[in-house]
């Protein structure tokens, strides 16, 4: 072999890495209609979960979880930890843009039909991972221990008390040796990622067994699509990887340009703040039933989303008749992107 | 063979630096603070042993709000050290880290709890709060009753939904490697999801 033959250092180093690890493995075919915006919407909030993780790593080294010293810890991480308040102001901006395309991806599975035969546990999966944002969310803001923060602790009180000798584990009482707020960031950091990691990887596998679900064109039926296909998944993952870089580099450029706030000190006393958007719609439900409503509306939507393979048995690929398919037209920009 | 041996013998001397590295942080400074839990205003003891002779140590307070030097200490011919040193007053309530070194010295942490001063305005502040506690109950302020307190005083602290106005201001290192990574983030990221094929693309070459 001429020395002008032998494949350069990049090729080669692919090649070993891709001998050892069975990289090529991953070459699976995929539908074309996969690497489309609105397919991958899981994948990008998956990225923007491991943004998340990265910075809130990060942040655990300045953060003190004790209600003496966690708002103190905070105003340090702005504004004396090294790269404290660029780093958090991502953090923040991530959990926004997360919220959104998770928002967004739920809408696509149901307008898509994805909640149905053979996918239904992959939608009780992903259920699963929807609440457990919340709880991410819910946490991450009661950390902050300024007005919202603490609003938000009174909040979680009041429902827990509801929920009477099922609240045990969950409340003030439970532990005399840690408070609240110290086994809110246990959660917030082990026992919520740690959960979160078992059910992607399930959510995962199970993408996987079943495939992607079909587009939404006129006849779809909601099958397996595992094996199908023109594209191949490293394609998929290379794109994936370009929306994960064009997230971060658009939570930077959002951080530097509205660093994330903080308000002043927590202190007990009449409601002050509003909560996060996210959590908005519980507002008026609360106005009406007070606390309750806590419970009660999370409980009465979960349902619903849980029973919606159940009440929808339609095997078609939107999620409701071919007549109307009204999933269509919402679909046919993202996946034209 | 030759790399195996190689290897074999850097790992042996890693391990017996490594345990030598232990060894030899017995003949370590000593220092401790003798009241762990100290009031701002108030005075803390130090006291160490195995410290060099004659050396001079430099006692600085580490809190989330900046460094305050506390003052310096000098060893004994015995190697040991006693000083007392003054908190300040506005030292914020909570953890802190004591930092004590020599010059040129590897420095020893201690953790310290700063707990509120207690000042007499602050006892009258509080028996002044808890007065209008207990005068509202009977329609009246202390304000109203004795009129010469101040009304900063009778107030206590009410929730507030402002944000925290801080001084957030970053390097230009800090700010231009942000633009960097945001930059080289989002043409690399364009890149990525304008390419079709990659792998057969990859495959054709």
């Amino acid at each position: 072999m001429l020395a002008s033959d032998r494949p350069g250092f990049g090729p080669r180093a692919g090649k070993w890495f891709s001998e050892r690890l069975g990289l090529k493995n991953l070459s699976y075919p995929i539908p074309e209609h996969a690497n489309s915006l609105g397919y991958m919407l899981g994948g990008i909030t998956l990225i923007g979960f491991i943004i998340l993780a990265i910075t809130g790593i990060y942040l655990a080294q300045f953060y003190q979880p004790h209600p003496n010293e966690a708002h103190r810890s905070i105003v340090y991480i702005i504004t004396g930890a090294p790269l404290g308040d660029i780093v958090r102001s991502i953090h923040y901006w991530t959990v926004q843009i997360v919220m959104v395309t998770v928002i967004l991806h739920m809408i696509r599975v149901v307008f898509s039909g994805a909640y149905k035969r053979p996918r239904e546990l992959n939608w009780y999966v992903g259920l699963a991972l929807l609440a457990l944002t919340f709880g991410f969310i819910f946490t991450g803001t009661v950390l902050k221990y300024d007005q919202e923060g603490l609003e938000a602790l009174q909040h979680y009180k009041g429902a827990v008390d509801l929920l009477g000798v099922f609240g045990t584990w969950f409340s003030e009482g439970f532990s005399r040796s840690l408070p609240l707020l110290t086994r809110l960031y246990t959660a917030h950091v082990t026992i919520l990622p740690l959960a979160f990691v078992l059910l992607v990887l399930v959510h995962l596998h199970l993408i996987k067994v079943h495939g992607i679900s079909p587009q939404v064109v006129p006849g779809a039926t909601t099958r397996a699509t595992a094996g199908e296909g023109t594209s191949r998944f490293t394609d998929h993952a290379w794109r994936l990887a370009g929306f994960g870089l064009l997230l971060l580099g658009l939570t930077i450029a959002i951080s530097l340009l509205f660093p994330a706030p903080i308000g002043k000190a927590g202190i007990p006393g009449p409601e002050m703040t509003k909560p996060w958007w996210m959590f908005v719609w519980i507002v008026p439900a609360e106005e009406i039933w007070g606390i309750r409503a806590l419970l009660i509306v999370p409980g009465v939507l979960g349902l619903f989303l849980a029973l919606l393979p159940i009440i929808d048995r339609t095997p078609t690929s939107a999620s409701t008749t071919e007549n109307s398919c009204w999933g269509q037209p919402v679909w046919s920009l993202p996946s034209s992107l | 063979m030759k790399s195996r041996s190689l290897i074999a013998i850097l790992v042996f001397v890693a391990l017996v630096l490594g345990y030598s590295g232990v060894a030899l942080a017995h003949g370590e400074p000593v220092i401790t603070l003798v009241d762990k839990t100290v009031k701002a205003g108030g005075h803390m003891m130090i006291t160490g042993s195995k410290m060099h002779p004659g050396a001079v140590y430099s006692i600085t307070l580490e809190s989330m709000e900046g460094s305050t030097h506390l003052g310096r200490a000098k060893a004994g011919k015995n190697g040991g050290v006693s000083a007392r040193v003054v908190l300040p007053a506005q030292v914020a309530p909570g953890s802190h880290r004591v930092r004590i070194a020599a010059k040129g010295g590897k420095p020893v942490l201690l953790n310290l709890n700063v707990t509120p001063e207690i000042t007499n305005k602050r006892v009258e502040q509080s028996r002044t709060i808890s007065d209008v506690a207990v005068q509202v109950g009977r329609k009246k302020t202390a304000a109203q009753e004795g009129g010469t307190k101040s009304k900063a005083m009778l107030m206590p602290k009410m929730p507030s939904a402002d944000l925290l106005r801080l001084k957030r201001t970053k390097s230009p290192v800090v700010i231009g490697g942000a633009v960097l990574l945001m930059l080289s983030s989002l043409t690399f990221g364009m890149v990525l999801v304008r390419m079709r094929g990659f792998s057969e693309a990859k495959g054709r070459s």
